[in-house]
């Protein structure tokens, strides 16, 4: 989504910084795909280069743009939106050991608090019912084989 | 028109028809909460579609694609939140209608002048989409080169608040088409070692982790939980009456079948063009804003009639013009069917078959959108901090089920990041799906050209074809510039 001046949208947000980084990021990734690009023989090099270079250069204009003022996003803040991907790391992490809706019965209500609710026995509710009707629709109804579950088994 | 009509009987099987209900009926409730929009709910379905035959996955693609625009309505009228971005100029009038007492129906004039565009834009997309594709049949290599550069280039400058930030979404996402093996002289490129690429990055996988990582997180900082108490008791839209919005419909419809066949354009620019239109052609103008049911019907119908006809460049060049159609692409690249003139003799029956879903599914939206009134404003009530984890981990079963490795989880986590990092600092993720979809089709064709003219760069403008895309290409900055112009002038 695009970001807009912050006297036109409210939102979260965004620092020069963080724009400067992001442009940077863009312009690394590049330099790494010209690199690549050069280690290919012939025409296999001809698209990685030009890519590369031109996330290069197009990152420099950015950079060469980019003023002092604080933009807002309709993005999450900064801080819970990592954390939410930490969360997420994590609940993957803990999938590939225990099961996809075992890890969810910790994830749900994590992500849940994280997201500012509070109402404990809505949430706690919310899980229960999101796990049931994920194993039916997943493990009964459509068969698919997923890492061992530590509960409900399958 | 024959082939068109061959179609009908495949998209009438029980299989397909049960996929356009289900995807209506889940278009609808995804429409209806603010946040969720079809193009998170198609990334959503997308890894599931591996299993399915291609006309239940399209089908129901359809229905969510047509029943999102029509969702998107209800919060718009009942609590002045757009469900998707294309129900903005809907809160204009819905709302003042609801606070007077006529939700009910407000709700329907959305509903019906939903299907009305929906119509007409199914129709647009049979009646367009085959000249078409008899044009695109004399493209050689060079000229699907320079429509590849245009499809880049017209999304990556009319998606983005900054020209070089459109670019360089497309060429990151040009970059994540590269990798894998070159199928030309079988080198790897941008693998660095790690097996599980070495046959290209799975584009489920990366449309999943772009297209509804962010918006879920978005979610966590969203009010927890609507309040949407609507009184759906009053008089509705009588049959009689729809009939007084049919001039509304015809210049709306007409309006988001140009936007969408426009690539960069989307629904909720034909949806504010349309709203104004209506407004400018209107005698008497004065309750426009305050609850005239004419600014409903001219929203609704132009951003429905957007839909299908932003699929007319995909099915007939497979250029797609917008998120929604690369998804759509998506589905199609899945099912082993490649958009493009071939299509449409190699799998006939799939292409003119999604086409009558795309009409059909109107017709199923009216039908549910009248009878799931009640459940569809009940959505409106689930808390959004609970939602978000449950989206996250349908993500990730999803993508766990369509490849069965652990590894695409991660790299869906990967793309989620990506495009988390990029949509906060304003670069626009649509163009990284297109170039990672266009990218590869440039590439190759590029390559070809080159082989066929023995290295002659002038090749490339040697067709009148090329030379009118060449010069439309060139005249995409001009335009942003004239736009950009105007709204200094006027700003």
């Amino acid at each position: 989504m695009a970001i807009e001046p912050a006297e036109e949208l409210v939102g979260n947000p965004v620092r020069p910084l963080e724009r400067l980084a992001a442009a940077l990021a863009v312009a690394l990734a590049g330099g790494v795909v010209v690199w690549d690009g050069t280690r290919q023989a012939g025409a296999s090099a001809y698209f990685p280069i030009a890519v590369g270079s031109a996330m290069i250069a197009l990152s420099a204009v950015t950079v060469i743009r980019l003023d002092r003022k604080t933009r807002m996003t309709e993005e999450a803040p900064l801080l819970r939106g990592f954390a939410g991907l930490a969360m997420l790391a994590a609940f993957i992490g803990l999938a590939g050991y225990i099961g996809f809706l075992s890890a969810s019965v910790a994830f749900i209500p994590a992500m849940a608090v994280l997201g500012g609710d509070r109402n404990i026995v809505r949430i706690a509710v919310g899980t229960v019912a999101f796990v049931i009707l994920a194993y039916v629709v997943f493990n009964l109804a459509f068969a698919q084989p997923f890492p061992a579950e530590l509960i409900l088994g399958g | 028109m024959m082939d068109v009509l061959s179609g009908l009987p495949h998209a009438l099987v029980v299989d397909s028809l049960l996929a356009m209900v289900v995807g209506t009926a889940a278009g609808i409730l995804v429409g209806a909460i603010p946040g969720l929009t079809a193009t998170l709910a198609m990334a959503l379905l997308l890894p599931f579609t591996y299993t399915m035959s291609p006309l239940v996955a399209l089908g129901m693609m359809a229905g969510i694609y047509n029943g999102s625009m029509y969702g998107g309505a209800i919060p718009a009228i009942l609590m002045r939140i757009p469900g998707t971005p294309s129900a903005v100029a809907t809160t204009f009038d819905g709302y003042p209608l609801a606070q007077a007492g006529r939700a009910k129906y407000a709700l329907h004039v959305a509903l019906v002048s939903s299907t009305a565009g929906s119509i007409i834009s199914a129709l647009a997309l049979m009646i367009i989409a085959p000249p078409l594709v008899s044009l695109a049949l004399q493209f050689g290599p060079t000229e699907y080169f320079w429509v590849a550069v245009f499809g880049l280039a017209s999304v990556s400058l009319l998606l983005a608040g900054a020209p070089a930030k459109g670019l360089a979404s497309a060429m990151i996402g040009v970059a994540v088409g590269l990798v894998g093996m070159d199928m030309m002289t079988g080198s790897e490129r941008l693998v660095f070692g790690v097996r599980h690429v070495a046959g290209g990055i799975d584009l489920a996988v990366m449309l999943t982790g772009l297209f509804a990582v962010p918006p879920a997180l978005a979610m966590l900082a969203s009010p927890a939980g609507g309040s949407s108490r609507a009184d759906l008791t009053a008089v509705g839209l009588r049959l009689g009456e729809a009939f007084t919005f049919v001039r509304t419909w015809i210049r709306s419809g007409v309006i988001g079948v140009v936007i969408g066949i426009m690539p960069g354009a989307g629904g909720n620019l034909a949806g504010i063009v349309s709203y104004s239109e209506a407004k400018r052609a209107a005698k008497d103008a004065s309750l426009f804003g305050k609850g005239d049911p004419r600014g409903i019907a001219a929203s609704e119908c132009a951003n429905n009639a957007d839909n299908a006809s932003s699929l007319i460049p995909t099915l007939a060049l497979g250029v797609p013009g917008n998120s929604v159609a690369a998804l759509m692409m998506g589905a199609m690249l899945i099912q082993g069917l490649n958009p493009g003139p071939a299509l449409f003799s190699q799998h006939a029956d799939v292409v003119y078959g999604f086409m009558w879903q795309m009409l059909l599914t109107a017709f199923m939206m009216l039908a549910l959108g009248l009878v799931g009134a009640k459940l569809f404003v009940n959505m409106l009530r689930i808390p959004a901090a609970l939602l978000a984890p449950m989206i996250l981990i349908i993500c990730s079963l999803g993508t766990y089920a369509s490849t069965n490795a652990m590894a695409d989880v991660w790299l869906m986590l990967g793309f989620g990041v990506l495009g988390y990092v990029l949509a906060r600092t304003g670069y626009p993720i649509a163009p990284i799906v297109l170039g990672a979809i266009l990218g590869p089709m440039a590439e190759s064709s590029f390559r070809q050209a080159l082989l066929i003219s023995r290295g002659d760069p002038l090749s490339f403008v040697s067709s009148p074809i090329s030379i009118v895309l060449v010069l439309a290409i060139l005249a995409l900055p001009l335009m942003q510039l004239r736009s950009r112009k105007k709204d200094t002038t006027s700003g």
